[in-house]
């Protein structure tokens, strides 16, 4: 059986059809690249997030504690603020310079809050503690000892 | 002549799956942070206003100390409060002639804060000696 010439010839595609699939392919990476690395990039920020939202939490609900049960708060400079609990022991809270909290308790070990306090600075206003973050947001926390004393009937 | 077979390896129908799994994943964990901070905003918001609450009831059970000796009070609340099914309660207790102590819960829906007040007679004046707020 004898083919003619034209039957050989399987077919093909032009160059201009493999440059556009070339294009689309490349496109097509890049944009499943982009898709995996916000993937992973969100991925490793929610979780960080998390982690400081808890550490956050964490020291101010106990520097909360240790405000409503304080006879008295001095802010000697913004990064420190000294308590005097009703039961006369002193606390102290501390800011460092890599914005790490510190609370020492006499008596006990220090606490650590590592890198939470970014731009937070103290300052006492009659019967509270202001917290700032450098924003306009303030924190006030109330001390219900000095609040009680101050409104006997 | 065999006609030529139709190979279809899938190539982009796996590449596709993958992709919209990482994309399901990352719409996953951006709403469970959006969730989770939004839910985090809102129990802020209740703590202040449960704080507030007890602070209040720390105020009224301070007019109570010198009559009363032993007593168990819901506060009235505003209407505004009240729509919020928020609650006030007071206990006051003595556990000496010159100590009482005085428990506050306030509640609003799923949340709840309490605390506790020991109040000491001193120079014919009932002092606050301590205060333990507590969730």
């Amino acid at each position: 059986m004898r083919h003619r010439p034209s039957d050989l010839l399987r077919p093909g595609f032009t160059i201009t059809e493999i440059l556009m699939a070339l294009s689309l392919l490349i496109l097509f990476f890049a944009a499943a690249g982009q898709v995996f690395r916000s993937t992973v990039l969100l991925s490793a920020a929610g979780s960080q997030l998390s982690d400081q939202t808890a550490q956050t939490d964490s020291a101010l609900f106990q520097l909360r504690q240790d405000v409503w049960n304080s006879r008295s708060i001095i802010t000697n400079d913004p990064h420190t603020v000294d308590f005097v609990s009703a039961n006369d022991s002193p606390i102290s809270w501390k800011i460092d310079s890599e914005n790490s909290l510190t609370r020492t308790l006499a008596g006990s070990p220090p606490e650590h809050w590592n890198s939470v306090a970014t731009n937070w600075s103290f300052s006492a206003d009659r019967s509270m503690l202001v917290l700032s973050d450098g924003t306009p947001a303030r924190i006030c926390m109330i001390s219900q000892i000095l609040l009680a004393s101050r409104s006997q009937p | 002549m065999t006609p030529a077979k139709n190979h279809r390896t899938g190539f982009a129908m796996v590449t596709v799956i993958f992709l919209m799994s990482f994309t399901a994943m990352t719409l996953t964990v951006l709403t469970l942070t959006i969730f989770s901070q939004a839910r985090r905003g809102q129990v802020s918001s209740q703590d202040a206003e449960l704080r507030q609450l007890l602070t209040a009831g720390a105020n009224f059970a301070q007019t109570q100390l010198q009559s009363q000796t032993t007593v168990h009070t819901a506060i009235p609340l505003p209407d505004s409060l009240r729509q919020q099914s928020a609650e006030l309660t007071i206990d006051i207790d003595s556990i000496s002639p010159t100590q009482k102590i005085v428990e506050i819960q306030a509640s609003l829906p799923h949340h709840h804060l309490s605390q506790k007040i020991t109040f000491e007679l001193q120079q014919n004046v009932w002092r606050p000696i301590s205060a333990t707020l507590s969730q």
